[in-house]
C-alpha cells in the first residue's frame, strides 16, 4: 500500500482494508495446516505417534525424507512424474491451442457439430472395462506413453481456450489476413502471443493434472517402476482407509486381518506429501507473471 | 450450386481442418470407441462373451434403480450437494479473483495467490483428516475456542446432521477457491487496460469499474464454466463425501457416486453401475443443452 | 494321510534340505555373503542332469496381487530369488495392484483377459466383495479347474480330503455344488489341525495397570457391563492423568481407530458383532433388531457418553488419534487391542474380563479354520500344473523355511532337531532398521511373498518348533504377549472353548435374491446404531432403530432368516454363531 493509498476516499480505504484482511485470513487458514504438515514431516516418526505436534517439530529429524528417498522406486517415480508432466504438457497445450483456434470461428462449416462432438465426451464414458481394453489393444498399457497419449486433449481445456480466443478482437486477424497470412501462421504469430494468460493457465492446469493423476498409474500400469509419484502417495494415504474398512467389516476380533495392514506413520506420509507438492508449487510464480494486467494486448494494439 | 459453395468454404478453411483433425481423431479413438461400453447398461455382462456378445436384457437395471427405496433420497442428496457446489459456490472464486486484482503490492499479491491455491494439492484424505482434528469434540480447535469463551465445548460437529452442509461446503470452498480463481485471474488479465483508463477519466469509482468493466469482460468465461459444470449435476464429489460420511450425517451425505461404488462395483454388477452413470450423463446433458440455449439467447455466449 | 504322513514328509524334506544346503555348510559362520552365494549359484546350475528333487520347470511365473498391504512387495531379495530358481527352476515375478478399489482392477483385468499366470486376492470368507467377481469369472470359465491339478501334489492334495477344509472354504468357496467337483480358486491360510490357532490372541478391552492397582481392582473380576461402568466411574473420580498431564478418558477407543467393540458389552449384544444374527433358545433365528438388546445397549452407551465416561469419538475416531490415545495412556481403558502389540510388551495394560454373555458365562470361541486370501489361475495361462506345483513347493516345509526364514547361514542356523534358529543380527536389524531388514526378503522380516501361494497347511510348532518368528532365540520379544496369555489363562480357557465350524450367518447373502439390498440394509443397521448412540434421548433412538428394522424387513430380512434356518438344518451348510 504505497502513496496511492492516501489518495483514496474513505470508502475506498475501508474497501481496501477489508480486502487485505479477508485475503490474509484465507492465507492464514491455509498456512497453519501446512505448517503442521511440515512440522510433522521434520519430526521423528516414533515421537510423532504421541501426537501434540502443531507448528514446530518436537524431535527434529530428517529421517522421514531420507526414508522416502531411500525407499524403492521413489527416484524412478520422480523421473516418471517429471517426464509425463513436461512432455505431456508441452504436447497437449500446443495441440489443444491449435484445435481451439480452429473451433473459434463461427464461419467454419461444421464447427457446431465438432464442438458438440467434443463436449459430449465430457458427459458420457463407457467405463473402465472398454477403456482398459482399448488401451491394451493400442499397446499402451504398461508403457510410459499411457500417461501422455490418452491425455493429449481434454474437452474442458479445449472449450475454455476457445472461449478466450473468441474474445480477441477480430480486427487483428483481418489485417493479418490482408497481409497474406494463412490460418496457421495467424495462429502462430498473432493468436498465441496475444493469448499468453490463457496459454499459461491451460499449461498450468495440464501440468497439475499430470502431476496429480494417480489413477492411470494404479490401473493401467502394472510394473512398479512405471508408477509416478502421485500413485505412490495415494497408496500410502489409502492404507488408513483400508484399515477403516477392515474395522467396519470385522467389528469382531479379526486381529490377523488388522495385523496385515501396516499403516505408514503419519510423519512419513507428511514427508511424502511435502516431496510431492513442492516441485509443482514452485512452478506457479513463473506462471503468475503472465497474469500481470493487460499483457501485450495494449502494446500490440498500437 | 450450394454444394459447390460449401466445398469452396471448406477448401478455404483447409488449414483449420488440418489443425482440428488430430483432435477429432483423438476423441473418436479415446472417447467414442470405449463409449460402446455404454451398451452394458442394457446387457447382462458375461466375462467370456465380452461386451458385444453378452445378452441384452433391456431396462432391467433402470427399473431396479427406480424401484430401490433409496434412489429418491440419493437423487435428492446429490442434487442438494451439487447444487450448493454449483450455484452457491459460483461467486466465491470470482470474488477472490476480483480481490486479488485490487491488490497493488506485487510481492504480497504473488505470495497470497501462491498460498491460496495450495490446498488444491492436498487429497481429500488429508483435508478431511484436518477437518476431523479441528472439529473434534473437547480437544478440537473449534471446541476449545468455544469452551474458552465460556460455551459448551463438547459438540460433536461431524456427528450432528445440523452441521453437515456447513462442513461440506466450508471444506469445499477452502480446498478449491484459490485454484478456481486462477482461470478468472487469467480472464481479468486479458481485459484491455484502455477501458479502465477511459473509465477513470470519467471519474468512475472502484465499484463502478468492477461492475461495469471487469465483470462484463469476464462474463463469457463465467458463463461457459458454469454451463460446463452443469453437466456434472448428478455427481457431487465422491472422495469428499465418502470421507466426511458418519453415521450421524449419512442420511444427508449418501450420494449417487457412493452408491455406484457400493452397489455397482462391489457387487460385481458392472452393468448396473454403467446404467446409473448413463443416467447421470443424460440428465447433465439435458441441463447443459437448456442452459446453453438460454445463454446464447441472452448473451451470445455458448458452448457450441 | 494325517499326522503320520506329514511327519514322514517333513523328515524327507529336511533330509533333502540338509543335502542341498551342504555346500554352504562347508563354509561356516559367514556363508551368506554375496561372493559365496555367487559361486554357489554356479555350482547349483552346473549339474543339470542331477536337478534337485524340488525341480519343477525352467520358467518364469508372473503373479498379480490384488491386495493393498505392505507385506507384499514386488522387490524380491536377489539371493532368495536365485535360491528359489535353483531349487525349482522358477523365477517368480510379482506385480501388485495396491489401489483402494483394487476390485476395479480385478474386473478390468478379467474382462480384457489381461492377467498373468496367477492372481491372488482377499478372500477371508465367502461374503467378501471380491468373492462375487471371482465367482462370476469362474462360472463364466475364466479360470483353470484346479481339482485335477491338485491330485498329485503333496500339500494341496489334502484339500481334496474329506475332513481337512472348514465348511465355508469347502462348500462356500472352493468346491461349490454348482461346480460338480471342480474348483477354480484356492483358499489360503488353512491350519493343518482343525481348531488350531496361529497366535494366542487375547483381545478386547485393556486397562492401564497402574490405574487398576491404585483402585485395587483386579481387571479379571469385571464380568458384566455394569461392573465395567462402575470401574469407568471410579476412574473418572480418581482424576488420573496421561503422560502429558491431561485427564484420561475412562474408556478410550480401539487401538486402530473408532469402531464398535462388542467385547465391552457382550451381555448387551446379540450374535457376533459383524453378524448380529443368531437363533434364540427355541431355535428361532432372530436379528438383533428384533430383540431387546439393541435398545439396552443404546441406553448403556448413551449413559456412558452423557457422563463422559467414554471417548466422545469412540466409534469414529481416526486411526492416528486413536493410537495417540493408547501410546500416551490417555485411554485408561483401551476399547480393543490385543496382546501382541509392541507398545505393551512391558504389560502396562492388562486385559479386562472377559465379560459374560447375556444368557451364558464367557466361553472362548475358536473358529475351526479360517482363510484369509485366495489365488486362481486364469484359463489363459499355459501349463497351469507348473504353477500348482510351485504353490505346492511353497506350501511344503522346505518352501516355507525359505520364504519364512530366509537363507541358511545368512539368516538362520539349524539346531539339532532341524529347526531354524534365527540369527541375532537379523533380529537386531529388524528392531533398528525394519526397512533394511525387509530387504532381506522373507516373511520373518515382513516380506511375505511366499504366503501368497504357500501360506497354508499352517502348523508352525510342528514345522519349526516355534509359534512366532524368532521366538525360540529371543523369547523376550514376546514377553508381554506371553505374560498376558498366562495372565488371561489362555490355555485354560482354550480347553473349554467352543469350536465353530460353519458359515457366518451373512455369508448366504450372495445367493439370496435380494442380497445386495439386504446387505445395504444391514450396513444401514450398523450405522443407525452408532447414530442412535448419539441421539438426544431414547425415544429418538427408538425411532432411528425402528426405521432401520423396517428397512431390513423391506429388503427381505424375514425370508433371509428362514433361509438360514434351512441352511443350518443341512449338515453341509451349518451356520456358526
Amino acid at each position: 500500500m504505497g502513496k496511492e493509498f492516501y489518495k483514496l476516499s474513505a470508502g475506498e480505504k475501508i474497501f481496501k482494508i477489508v480486502i487485505y484482511l479477508l485475503i490474509i485470513g484465507l492465507c492464514l487458514s491455509i498456512i497453519l495446516p501446512f505448517m503442521n504438515i511440515l512440522a510433522l514431516s521434520f519430526n521423528a516418526g516414533k515421537d510423532a505417534e504421541r501426537g501434540g505436534i502443531y507448528f514446530w517439530p518436537r524431535a527434529w529429524s530428517t529421517e522421514n525424507f531420507k526414508e522416502v528417498f531411500m525407499s524403492a522406486n521413489v527416484g524412478t517415480a520422480f523421473g516418471i512424474s517429471i517426464f509425463r508432466t513436461v512432455v505431456g504438457t508441452v504436447a497437449s497445450v500446443f495441440l489443444t491451442a491449435m484445435a481451439a483456434y480452429a473451433l473459434k470461428g463461427k464461419t467454419l462449416p461444421g464447427v457446431k457439430f465438432f464442438t458438440l462432438l467434443i463436449f459430449f465426451t465430457m458427459l458420457f464414458s463407457g467405463g473402465i472395462i472398454p477403456y482398459y481394453m482399448l488401451l491394451k489393444s493400442l499397446n499402451l498399457t504398461n508403457t510410459i506413453w499411457v500417461y501422455v497419449i490418452p491425455t493429449l486433449y481434454s474437452a474442458w481445456n479445449l472449450i475454455i481456450m476457445r472461449t478466450f480466443f473468441q474474445q480477441i478482437h477480430p480486427s487483428l486477424e483481418e489485417s493479418a489476413r490482408i497481409d497474406g497470412y494463412n490460418d496457421f501462421s495467424i495462429f502462430m504469430r498473432i493468436i498465441m502471443p496475444l493469448s499468453r494468460p490463457v496459454v499459461a493457465v491451460i499449461a498450468l492446469f495440464n501440468a497439475v493434472s499430470h502431476w496429480n493423476d494417480w489413477f492411470t498409474g494404479a490401473f493401467y500400469v502394472r510394473s512398479s517402476n512405471l508408477r509416478p509419484l502421485s500413485t505412490l502417495l495415494q497408496e500410502m494415504l489409502m492404507q488408513a482407509e483400508a484399515m477403516r474398512d477392515t474395522l467396519a467389516q470385522a467389528a469382531g476380533a479379526n486381529y490377523d486381518a488388522l495385523e496385515k495392514i501396516q499403516v505408514t506413520g503419519n510423519s512419513l506420509k507428511m514427508a511424502t506429501i511435502v516431496i510431492v507438492v513442492t516441485p509443482i508449487i514452485l512452478i506457479y510464480p513463473f506462471i503468475q507473471k503472465y497474469f500481470a494486467k493487460g499483457v501485450m494486448i495494449g502494446s500490440l494494439k498500437e | 450450386m450450394l454444394t459447390g459453395k460449401l466445398w469452396k468454404r471448406i477448401l478455404l478453411h483447409r488449414y483449420l481442418y488440418m489443425m482440428l483433425l488430430p483432435c477429432l481423431l483423438f476423441f473418436i479413438i479415446f472417447s467414442y470407441i470405449p463409449m460402446g461400453g455404454l451398451m452394458l447398461a442394457f446387457k447382462d455382462y458375461k466375462f467370456n462373451m465380452g461386451i458385444t456378445g453378452s445378452p441384452w436384457i433391456g431396462f432391467v437395471y433402470f427399473e431396479r434403480f427406480f424401484n430401490d427405496y433409496q434412489s429418491m433420497n440419493l437423487i435428492k442428496n446429490t442434487l442438494i450437494i451439487s447444487g450448493m457446489k454449483l450455484f452457491l459456490y459460483l461467486p466465491f472464486p470470482i470474488i477472490l479473483a476480483l480481490m486479488f486484482n485490487e491488490i497493488r503490492g506485487k510481492f504480497f499479491r504473488n505470495i497470497a495467490q501462491s498460498i491460496s491455491y495450495l490446498p488444491h494439492f492436498l487429497s481429500w484424505v488429508v483435508v478431511v483428516g484436518l477437518v476431523q482434528r479441528v472439529l473434534a469434540p473437547d480437544t478440537g480447535l473449534l471446541n476449545e475456542t468455544i469452551a474458552n469463551m465460556g460455551g459448551d465445548g463438547s459438540t460433536y460437529f461431524l456427528m450432528e446432521p445440523d452441521y453437515f452442509y456447513q462442513i461440506m461446503f466450508g471444506s469445499h470452498v477452502w480446498k478449491s477457491i484459490g485454484w478456481d480463481s486462477i482461470i478468472y485471474l487469467a480472464a481479468i488479465a486479458g481485459i484491455n487496460p484502455d477501458m479502465y483508463e477511459a473509465a477513470r477519466m470519467d471519474g468512475a469509482s472502484k465499484w463502478r469499474e468492477i461492475w461495469h468493466i471487469t465483470i462484463p469482460s469476464i462474463m463469457p468465461t463465467i458463463l461457459i464454466l458454469f454451463i460446463l459444470s452443469l453437466g456434472s449435476i448428478l455427481s457431487a464429489g465422491f472422495d469428499q463425501l465418502y470421507l466426511l460420511r458418519t453415521p450421524g450425517n449419512m442420511h444427508l451425505s449418501d450420494i449417487l457416486d457412493t452408491y455406484i461404488i457400493r452397489v455397482g462395483l462391489q457387487g460385481g454388477q458392472y452393468g448396473y453401475a454403467t446404467a446409473v452413470g448413463l443416467m447421470q450423463g443424460l440428465i447433465g446433458f439435458i441441463l447443459v443443452v437448456l442452459a446453453n440455449r438460454l445463454s446464447r439467447r441472452i448473451s451470445d455466449t455458448s458452448v457450441w | 494321510m494325517g499326522k503320520k504322513g506329514s511327519i514322514y514328509i517333513s523328515v524327507f524334506l529336511i533330509l533333502v534340505l540338509l543335502l542341498t544346503a551342504c555346500s554352504k555348510n562347508n563354509e561356516p559362520a559367514n556363508g551368506g555373503t554375496d561372493g559365496n552365494n555367487g559361486t554357489k549359484t554356479e555350482n547349483g546350475e552346473k549339474p543339470t542332469d542331477g536337478k534337485p528333487a524340488t525341480w519343477i520347470a525352467d520358467r518364469k511365473i508372473k503373479g498379480l496381487v490384488f491386495m493393498g498391504t505392505d507385506d507384499y512387495t514386488e522387490d524380491m531379495n536377489a539371493e532368495i530369488k536365485q535360491k528359489l530358481k535353483d531349487m525349482t527352476g522358477i523365477e517368480l515375478e510379482l506385480e501388485i495392484m495396491k489401489a483402494d478399489h483394487s476390485i476395479d482392477g480385478l474386473i478390468a483385468g478379467i474382462a480384457s483377459g489381461d492377467l498373468p499366470d496367477f492372481i491372488t486376492f482377499y478372500l477371508n470368507n465367502s461374503g467378501r466383495p471380491e468373492m462375487s467377481v471371482i465367482l462370476k469369472a469362474a462360472r463364466e470359465g475364466m479360470f483353470t479347474d484346479l481339482t485335477p491339478l491338485m491330485k498329485d501334489t503333496k500339500v494341496f492334495s489334502k484339500y481334496l480330503q474329506d475332513d481337512y477344509l472348514p465348511l465355508d472354504t469347502k462348500y462356500g468357496v472352493m468346491f461349490r455344488p454348482e461346480f460338480n467337483g471342480s474348483s477354480y480358486f484356492v483358499h489360503m491360510n488353512i491350519n493343518r489341525e482343525g481348531g488350531a490357532t496361529t497366535r494366542k490372541y487375547v483381545g478386547g478391552p485393556f486397562v492401564r495397570k497402574d490405574i487398576a492397582d491404585t483402585l485395587k481392582v483386579d481387571p479379571r473380576t469385571i464380568k458384566t457391563s455394569e461392573q465395567l461402568y462402575e470401574l469407568a466411574k471410579k476412574i473418572k473420580d480418581g482424576g488420573f492423568k496421561d503422560t502429558n498431564g491431561n485427564a484420561v478418558y475412562p474408556i478410550g477407543p480401539s487401538y486402530w481407530g473408532g469402531k464398535e467393540v462388542s467385547a465391552l458389552y457382550p451381555d448387551l449384544s446379540w450374535g457376533a458383532s459383524d453378524q448380529r444374527i443368531k437363533p434364540d433358545k427355541d431355535g428361532k433365528w432372530l436379528h438383533e433388531a428384533q430383540t431387546e438388546f439393541a435398545m439396552k445397549r443404546i441406553e448403556f452407551v448413551q449413559k456412558l457418553l452423557k457422563e463422559k465416561l467414554i471417548h466422545p469419538e469412540f466409534f469414529t475416531v481416526d486411526e492416528s488419534r486413536a493410537t495417540e490415545a493408547a501410546l500416551n495412556g490417555t485411554s485408561a481403558i483401551i476399547g480393543d487391542m490385543h496382546n501382541y502389540q509392541e507398545f505393551n510388551n512391558d504389560m502396562h495394560y492388562l486385559p479386562i474380563g472377559p465379560l459374560d454373555n447375556a444368557d451364558s458365562p464367557y466361553q472362548m470361541q475358536v473358529d475351526f479354520k479360517s482363510g484369509y486370501s485366495g489365488w486362481a489361475i486364469p484359463s489363459t495361462t499355459k501349463n497351469p500344473e507348473e504353477i500348482v506345483k510351485f504353490a505346492d513347493f511353497l506350501a511344503s516345509r522346505e518352501g516355507k523355511l525359505l520364504w519364512q526364514y530366509g537363507l541358511e547361514g545368512r539368516d538362520y542356523t539349524l539346531d539339532e532337531k532341524g529347526n531354524p534358529k534365527v540369527k541375532q543380527e537379523v533380529l537386531d536389524l529388524k528392531v533398528s532398521d525394519p526397512n533394511a531388514a525387509k530387504k532381506l526378503g522373507f516373511a520373518g522380516v515382513s516380506n511375505s511373498f511366499g504366503e501368497l501361494l504357500g501360506g497354508t497347511d499352517i502348523d508352525r510348532m510342528a514345522d519349526f518348533g516355534e509359534m512366532e518368528y524368532g521366538e525360540s532365540v529371543h523369547p523376550e520379544v514376546l514377553a508381554g504377549a506371553n505374560g498376558i496369555i498366562d495372565y488371561f489363562d489362555w490355555d485354560g480357557k482354550r480347553k473349554d472353548a467352543k469350536i465353530n465350524d460353519g458359515y457366518p450367518p451373512l455369508s448366504f447373502l450372495g445367493e439370496f435374491d435380494r442380497g445386495t439390498e439386504l446387505k445395504t440394509a444391514f450396513d444401514n443397521y450398523n450405522d443407525s446404531l452408532t447414530r442412535a448412540y448419539y441421539t438426544k434421548n431414547l425415544d429418538e433412538a427408538k425411532k432411528v432403530m425402528d426405521s432401520a428394522l423396517k428397512q431390513m424387513q423391506a429388503a427381505g430380512l424375514d425370508d433371509y432368516l428362514k433361509l438360514l434356518e434351512q441352511k443350518n438344518a443341512d449338515e453341509k451348510t451349518r451356520v456358526k454363531y
